[in-house]
């Protein structure tokens, strides 16, 4: 756990006058779960976008691997080993489930038949195999949700950022989906989830980093950040203490 | 659950039958046996030439689908390399007596060229900004070769130097040879297309069309990908351009850097079926005969009726089949494979 994966230093992000993200420095582990909390707005996923080389950040530094990443575009980003999916999901609609996966694992290959082997075992991974030959437009949420993960673990990740994966699902899906998130690390992929149900971080994550207005507020063990006052009053407002307490 | 069945099915009867005794072999060949009948049936000069430009523009189609069915850049503008093709082929041979089978090589060059140049201003437009794009490009285009009158002829047009038919200067009298020249190029462009399709670019080519953002997240870079569907496809639209100039002898800047040009191109793949390999086959079978059909009936009696007419069956070609054309009849062909593999199954 001692050597970081990632290194983000002194990263900012402002548009125009909001600073989205404002001198943010965090490091993730190799082999962690990391979430990332924070209340609408706080930045979070600028955060993401900044480190996946979609937004240009205003200033600071992003190091994967112990080398600077810091404005390369987002294929090369992603050519280095990070991958990630979206809070709105983006499949490639009009092809199969198969299709969209293969394209994944083409980053690591050039053979057709190679990348359907890859895709199809990711697929089966994800739990799809019976949707394989459907397109993609027409799954459901939880399914697209799948599918999205399938398809960025083609492309063989070290690194594995998750947008709100749980977003939307029911609780028995939200079970399902920990599951998966928790196959992927003992696979040895590191993650950072970003996420709003408390639940999930809570029992997800190693460790927890906390935004508020762009900013770090804390980090630290779950248990320990939850009881946090500050991150009580920011992030769950302050009636929400006693609920906390209570957990 | 239905679909993985089917391709279960697949496996097994492509590796149970004898490759020749399989029907999504034998088929192709088949239908191919029967285009080379066509001049044998098809001897009215008139109605060989419209399955002549029929086939030129399918295979002008395929090769646009590559840029704008498959990776979606709906370009309006490939007149520009059609043109740029039929002039540098025309041009060689009147300048320096060049035989057209080699000048389409400097023509599809040229075009490469030229794709380039544009895809490094147009590609960073999107949507419809792209399709303007193209459009104005098409129109610089179309004055430049008016303007430089001493090296293009200007619009007074260039006329290609007659020399009593011969193929190694890809001239014929008649229209049949032309008729098996377009066939064999149309089917190199399926097979290549075809390739493509089942390869990693194919695959990043259609994941671009779908979501750039979703594309970039897994390591395809975007711009790369997109010159190379342009370059590729301008290439062989040039190739295509320099047939059309020794098929019709005459090019001129007006026609031949068109707007109507380029969509008539792009429209034999948008009614046919967009990023499908047959489908601008299938696009052009159906609009150039109709274009062609409205303006012999009502060209003369109703003039401009033609254009409204042909306008009017594309709307409600689209409408009613806004996939293209290709999909019912995929729907049809691979019913035909199914019946013709349960029979083979049997035997």
């Amino acid at each position: 756990m001692s050597t970081p994966i990632l290194s983000v230093k002194g990263l900012s992000k402002h548009f125009d006058g909001l600073k989205a993200v404002d001198n943010l420095s965090f490091d993730v582990f190799k082999g962690e779960i990391l979430g990332v909390i924070g209340p609408n707005g706080s930045g979070k996923t600028t955060t993401f976008n900044c480190i996946t080389g979609y937004y240009k950040s205003t200033a600071g530094e992003v190091l994967f691997d112990g080398k600077s990443i810091t404005g390369r575009t987002p294929d090369f980003v992603a050519q280095q080993g990070i991958g990630r999916t979206f809070q709105v999901t983006r499949p490639f609609g009009d092809m199969t489930v198969w299709e969209n996966v293969t394209t994944g694992a083409f980053l690591r290959t050039m053979h057709l038949m190679e990348a359907k082997k890859i895709a199809e075992q990711e697929v089966e991974f994800v739990g799809l195999a019976d949707k394989i030959n459907v397109v993609a437009r027409s799954l459901s949420i939880i399914d697209q949700r799948r599918l999205e993960f399938a398809r960025a673990l083609a492309t063989k990740p070290k690194l594995l950022l998750l947008d709100e994966v749980m977003a939307g699902l029911n609780a028995q899906e939200v079970d399902e989906a920990l599951k998966l998130v928790h196959r992927v690390s003992a696979m040895g992929i590191t993650l950072v989830v970003v996420e709003h149900v408390m639940k999930v971080i809570t029992s997800i994550s190693n460790r927890v980093l906390v935004l508020n207005f762009g900013a770090k507020l804390t980090e630290g063990k779950p248990a320990d950040v939850m009881s946090t006052p500050s991150v009580i009053e920011a992030y769950l407002g302050k009636g929400f203490g006693d609920y906390v307490a209570n957990c | 659950m239905k679909n993985v069945k089917t391709s279960r099915q697949e496996i097994k009867n492509t590796a149970g039958n004898a490759m020749i005794l399989n029907p999504r072999n034998y088929l192709p060949i088949l239908g191919l046996a029967l285009a080379l009948l066509v001049p044998l049936i098809v001897t009215n000069s008139y109605y060989l030439g419209l399955i002549n430009l029929v086939i030129l523009f399918g295979a002008a189609g395929i090769a646009w689908n590559i840029v704008g069915g498959y990776a979606r850049q709906v370009s309006l503008g490939h007149s520009i390399f059609f043109g740029i093709g039929a002039y540098t082929t025309t041009l060689l041979q009147i300048k320096f007596n060049i035989s057209p089978w080699i000048g389409m090589f400097f023509g599809g060059v040229f075009a490469v060229l030229i794709g380039i140049l544009m895809g490094m201003s147009v590609f960073r437009m999107k949507g419809h900004y792209f399709a303007v794009f193209t459009i104005a490009y098409s129109y610089v285009m179309m004055l430049l070769f008016q303007k430089f009158r001493g090296l293009t002829g200007g619009a007074e047009g260039l006329s290609v130097p007659f020399n009593d038919g011969s193929l190694a200067m890809f001239q014929f009298s008649s229209k049949v040879p032309y008729y098996y020249i377009f066939l064999l190029a149309l089917v190199l462009i399926i097979l290549l297309v075809q390739r493509l399709g089942k390869s990693r670019i194919g695959y990043y080519w259609t994941a671009i069309g779908q979501d750039e953002q979703a594309a970039m997240a897994i390591g395809i870079n975007i711009a790369m990908a997109k010159h190379l569907a342009l370059g590729i496809s301008a290439f062989l639209t040039a190739i295509l351009g320099s047939f059309y100039a020794q098929y019709v002898y005459f090019i001129e800047p007006f026609s031949m850097f068109s707007t109507h040009m380029s969509v008539e191109i792009a429209l034999v793949a948008i009614v046919g079926g967009l990023g499908t390999v047959m489908g601008p086959v299938v696009g052009a079978i159906v609009v150039k005969p109709i274009a062609e059909l409205t303006n012999m009936f009502l060209g003369n009696v109703l003039p401009g009726a033609n254009y409204a007419l042909y306008g009017l069956i594309l709307i409600v070609a689209i409408i009613v089949i806004p996939n293209g054309l290709i999909v019912p009849i995929n729907r049809l062909y691979q019913k035909l494979i199914n019946r013709l593999e349960r029979s083979s199954d049997r035997n």
